[in-house]
């Protein structure tokens, strides 16, 4: 995120130790100091339960199925095989056709919004971002549904599969409810978020730069393109980290739209699945061992984020490190 | 300017507080009609001690649950009714079975492999628990053709069915349907269509499916081998899962040259729906549309039901002429041994009132179902459930049910 840096560990100089101030007795800080480490142990104590709870709740399925979870490519609790691959599959296109829209829409309007914009269109757009960003997102699934949905059917999905000339990817014929308005619907959900961030992380780069630029002969993209952007690299990267948990981890949006249909999507207008929406529509009066198999789904996202995560935490390290000065 | 707002504001107040205190006294000046005498819900379903009683499961039951305990629990005193929590059949059974529930309801009755599963160790058998049914509905074939109309009625066999479900029947026009109807496709002047079918299921676990798949089974045992079950069932590369009913309804409405299964109560909820709706060939042969009527034909057809075995409680595909085949009941279970009397006597009380319906002049659970969309008990079958709760003793191994009514 903008601004992770190591400042953190730095400790504010105690306000105590100022000159001409007695001392106050060490029993405060004692009440301060275990206060602050009951705090941080009751959170951490909450944080590795959550996590071993789940991690245990699944411990039945990969003793009996093993790696043909992750392996598997057919999931079907009649016949009672758990292979999660199209699952996984369902949920990395869906994420990935979301931000490959919203990466490059989000980056440009936050630049947009910063430099370009006279100053009332500026703070009326901020508004509005943020207040897209606050919509829940089932009120997303619910417009997607019902809007979204419907006119994707009736006119976009035809004209793709027409232009496509009925090859991959639009060969079969179209559903309401289909991979791509899975992934659009969630490119209008991480839309707002990558916006507000980036917007954030462009407003830190100094005026001083992008001035200095300027002053020196260069055009306005270029001051975009050399200055602001690679300035701005470390909140970027952290919006699209945020922006990919989010997509990734998305329920009940994505199950009210995608046709929860757990095999390979077969082209990006046919009905496919994800982890979390397979979680939330199969969890009700499942037999012990489907309760199991549903908590390796949710290790297997809980991994996925985990991993996004640690990448962009590297990326930001790295970023930090090169800073363009023009 | 001041005074005089403060002097209306003051006489607006005093005229509302007289009137509002005068309210009562004008109203009854004013005659209403006495309410006609209700003998099922006021007479014998009252308590004459204080009881509170819950239940859960099936969600197939759920609308029809919450509205009759809320009627139920309006109109009696002592009758405290906590609710009816849609967890699941299982969920249901698992409550009663350890005490969270006082009756769990179901789309399949109990079987001791439940009990064993659920309840290990404590001994309890079949025998331990009295399951009345308290719902009874019927699952429509709802289609999506685009230039049919709503008067036409695609004829359906349990094998064609079978096959969609399963994959070997891919396209409308497959000669298997299009023989079948081939005199209705004539006088309606419209022809199948060279598509996909997109066959919709239920993404959830559902008693609906666990009915569809009994109807499948017993009807074309050759194509669907597969045993009765409620999990979602297996899907091609095109089609959709609803999570729901509500859900697979949406998912017909929307998808062009779509089928799907849905509670008959859908139909009525969702008047687009109506568009294609099936007739589904029954036992004696004849093709039946859904209805209240043929729904009930059906049930009545099977007089001894019960919840002991599939065999005994299954009401899918049976003789009559008007009888549609595809239908089921929902149960609900108690132990037949009740520990507290109070909670025992109400709880007998509901389930009898849930499950008769009254005269032309009082209302009782079934009146409440069919306003919900479900269809209401045959006659034989409310009989049924009353001998089936009289069977529910109490402390003392006394008989709880005291109703005559009805």
């Amino acid at each position: 995120m903008a601004g992770v840096t190591d400042t953190a560990t730095q400790a504010a100089p105690s306000p105590d130790l100022a000159e001409g101030r007695p001392r106050r007795s060490a029993k405060s800080d004692s009440v301060y100091w275990i206060t602050l480490y009951g705090v941080s142990g009751i959170f951490a104590v909450i944080c590795i339960g959550f996590l071993l709870s789940v991690v245990s709740s699944s411990l039945p399925a990969w003793e009996k199925y093993g790696t043909s979870i992750l392996t598997g490519t057919v999931w079907n609790q009649s016949t009672g095989q758990y292979g999660a691959l199209p699952l996984i599959a369902g949920t990395l296109e869906t994420a990935a056709i979301a931000l490959t829209l919203a990466v490059p829409i989000g980056i440009g309007t936050a630049l947009a919004i910063v430099f370009v914009l006279h100053s009332r269109l500026r703070t009326f757009f901020s508004s509005l971002v943020e207040v897209l960003a606050a919509v829940p997102s089932v009120v997303y699934g619910f417009w997607g549904l019902l809007v979204l949905g419907p006119w994707f059917a009736s006119s976009v999905e035809p004209w793709l599969v027409s232009l496509f000339g009925g090859h991959f990817p639009f060969q079969d014929a179209p559903s309401t409810e289909t991979i791509l308005l899975a992934g659009c619907v969630l490119f209008v959900m991480v839309l707002p978020l990558i916006v507000a961030l980036t917007r954030d992380a462009i407003a830190t780069v100094p005026n001083e730069l992008v001035e200095g630029a300027l002053s020196v002969g260069a055009t306005r993209w270029q001051v975009l393109h050399k200055v602001v952007l690679p300035g701005a690299r470390v909140g970027i990267v952290g919006a699209i980290t945020l922006a990919s948990a989010r997509a990734l981890g998305e329920t009940v949006a994505i199950a009210l739209v995608i046709g929860l249909n757990p095999n390979f999507a077969h082209s990006l207008d046919s009905p496919a699945a994800t982890l979390a929406s397979i979680i939330a529509t199969e969890f009700q009066d499942s037999t012990p061992i489907q309760v199991a198999a549903l908590g390796a789904l949710a290790v297997i996202l809980m991994a996925m984020t985990l991993l996004v995560n640690l990448i962009g935490r590297q990326m930001i390290r790295r970023a930090a490190i090169k800073v363009t000065v023009l | 300017m001041r005074r005089t707002l403060l002097s209306a504001v003051g006489a607006t107040a005093i005229v509302g507080m007289t009137l509002a205190l005068a309210a009562p006294a004008l109203a009854t000046t004013h005659k209403k009609p006495k309410p006609k005498p209700d003998p099922y819900v006021t007479a014998d379903t009252q308590m004459t001690t204080a009881a509170s009683i819950a239940g859960g499961g099936s969600t197939f039951a759920a609308p029809l649950e919450n509205a009759a305990q809320a009627y139920y629990g309006a109109r009696n005193g002592n009758a405290t009714l906590a609710g009816y929590q849609a967890v699941g059949s299982g969920a249901g059974e698992v409550g009663l079975l350890n005490g969270s529930f006082n009756y769990g309801g179901t789309d399949v009755p109990l079987a001791q492999t439940d009990i064993n599963t659920d309840a290990p160790g404590k001994g309890y058998t079949l025998a331990s628990f009295e399951q009345v049914p308290v719902g009874l509905g019927g699952i429509a074939m709802a289609y999506n053709l685009p230039g049919f109309k709503s008067s036409v009625h695609l004829e359906f066999n349990a094998t064609i069915i079978a096959d969609i479900y399963k994959g070997t029947i891919k396209n409308w026009n497959d000669p298997a349907i299009a023989n079948l109807n081939k005199a209705i496709l004539k006088t309606a002047k419209v022809k199948l269509p060279a598509q996909p079918i997109k066959y919709v299921a239920r993404a959830d676990k559902s008693g609906t499916t666990y009915i569809f798949t009994n109807f499948l089974g017993t009807a074309a045992p050759s194509v669907w081998t597969t045993a009765p079950s409620k999990n979602p069932l297996t899907l091609g590369t095109g089609d959709v899962a609803g999570s729901g009913n509500q859900g697979v309804a949406a998912a017909v409405q929307s998808n062009a040259y779509s089928i799907g299964y849905v509670e008959y109560s859908y139909l009525l909820l969702n008047p687009s729906l109506q568009q294609g709706v099936g007739a589904i060939l029954n036992k004696s042969g004849k093709y039946v549309v859904p209805s209240p009527a043929a729904i009930q034909a059906d049930a009545a057809a099977k007089p001894l039901v019960s919840p002991a075995t599939l065999a005994l409680y299954s009401i899918v595909f049976l003789p009559g002429a008007t009888a549609y085949p595809i239908s089921g009941y929902t149960w609900a279970v108690v132990f037949k041994q009740q520990t507290n009397a109070a909670k025992g006597t109400l709880l007998v009380k509901y389930l009898d009132w849930l499950s008769h319906s009254g005269n032309p002049h009082s209302t009782a659970g079934q009146n409440i179902a069919k306003a919900q969309g479900y269809v209401m008990l045959p006659k034989n079958i409310q009989k049924l459930a009353r001998n089936t709760l009289l069977s529910v003793r109490g402390p003392g191994n006394v008989i709880l049910l005291t109703t005559t009514a009805g």
